[in-house]
């Protein structure tokens, strides 16, 4: 083979391909790092649009829960392996201790938005019910069917004091959208897992 | 020169004008997507851990936006692997033309892994832009798919840093003398 003269030289080559990777890069990690935001065109989320400022992705239409989440006669059950189950209206967990936890829901899909929560830690709640301190928990959704209805917390989320049932977000009251009446909110995990539209904690 | 891929008899093979599809170039973008797909496969790990938890494990609840950053960065680099699996494949695409196909059966075995890990690698990239864009055309799930074929992948990509890791290390200290 001949020495060809010309044409791209191997800088050339590493310059072209180093901007490619910095041009797809810059424009997705805006979906997680807010100062780029602005440039977030292929990430399929910003990070501060939607209700509340926070984006969506299961709405709560296509959960089919509006009715169930907005019923007056909502009650959180508390129940599985507890010496007290519990029935709660939602002025009975506004009445309970409130706390506020700042935690980010972390999209799979690479974008995420933190926030501060508040609402009753789930500790304190497992306290109340009288559960054992290392038990593990599921937390079910009004949501009947659906892949990410329910979602297990191990002993480390269930203990830890940012693991929140969630009544507000910074400071109002939770958007449907984001899961009224409550929503899990727990520390290190994928946003699916924040289940949203809580109707029962189960102890396991 | 001493760098050029060859393409096998003169009368056979196509003619690749350009000097970029050499061994050092191969050997760089290889390298920077193997760096890549590492970051991948542990974040990806991470996150498949997390939604399909055994019963007896428990994983650290601190620090508490770790996810965010171990998922940002798995979707980051793979975002980043597609300029450079891009450009990978265009510097060695040469090598598709190599005539015989096979010299023996290892090269045959050898080359077969090929077919999985570039398969795979296209795979794994387009499925995952398919899912940050929230858009499934194919008829099958998602995450399961995406986990068993990085795996298929992962074992293509081992095979191939064993088959060329010591060629492609020789290749980037020969390109670091005779940079052009």
């Amino acid at each position: 083979m001949t020495e060809t003269t010309g044409g791209m030289t191997r800088r050339g080559l590493i310059a072209s391909v180093a901007a490619a990777v910095a041009a797809v890069t810059v424009t997705q990690v805006g979906g997680t790092l807010a100062p780029l935001r602005d440039l977030a065109l292929l990430s399929p989320r910003r990070p501060d649009l939607g209700p509340q400022s926070l984006p969506v992705n299961r709405t709560v239409a296509a959960a089919g829960v509006l009715p169930a989440a907005t019923d007056t006669g909502y009650r959180l059950r508390v129940e599985g392996r507890v010496r007290t189950p519990l029935l709660l209206s939602l002025p009975d967990l506004q009445e309970l201790p409130q706390s506020d936890a700042e935690l980010a829901i972390a999209c799979v899909e690479g974008w995420s938005a933190s926030a501060v929560w508040s609402g009753v830690r789930l500790v304190d709640l497992l306290r109340v019910a009288g559960a054992a301190p290392d038990s593990r928990v599921r937390v079910e959704s009004l949501e009947p069917i659906g892949a990410f209805r329910s979602s297990v917390l191990d002993r480390a989320r269930a203990r830890d004091p940012l693991t929140l049932l969630a009544l507000r977000v910074r400071g109002q009251t939770l958007h449907p959208e984001h899961g009224y009446p409550v929503r899990l909110m727990a520390p290190n995990r994928p946003g699916v897992l924040q289940t949203k539209w809580v109707s029962t904690v189960v102890v396991l | 020169m001493t760098s050029a891929i060859t393409t096998g008899p003169a009368h056979s093979a196509p003619v690749f004008p350009s000097r970029l599809h050499d061994a050092t170039n191969a050997a760089w973008l290889g390298t920077a997507l193997g760096v890549a797909f590492a970051v991948c496969l542990l974040t990806g790990l991470y996150s498949h851990l997390l939604q399909n938890q055994p019963d007896w494990l428990t994983i650290p609840s601190r620090p508490a936006g770790l996810y965010r950053v171990t998922q940002g960065l798995h979707v980051t680099a793979g975002v980043a692997s597609v300029p450079l699996l891009l450009a990978k494949l265009w510097v060695v695409y040469p090598k598709l033309w190599v005539w015989p196909p096979a010299r023996d059966v290892g090269h045959a075995v050898q080359r077969g892994s090929l077919l999985v890990l570039v398969g795979g690698a296209i795979f794994e990239l387009s499925t995952g832009l398919a899912n940050i864009a929230q858009w499934y055309p194919f008829g099958f799930a998602f995450t399961q798919t995406h986990y068993w074929v990085g795996w298929l992948t992962i074992g293509a990509l081992l095979l191939h840093i064993g088959a060329h890791g010591a060629d492609a290390m020789a290749a980037l200290r020969r390109g670091r003398s005779d940079d052009r």
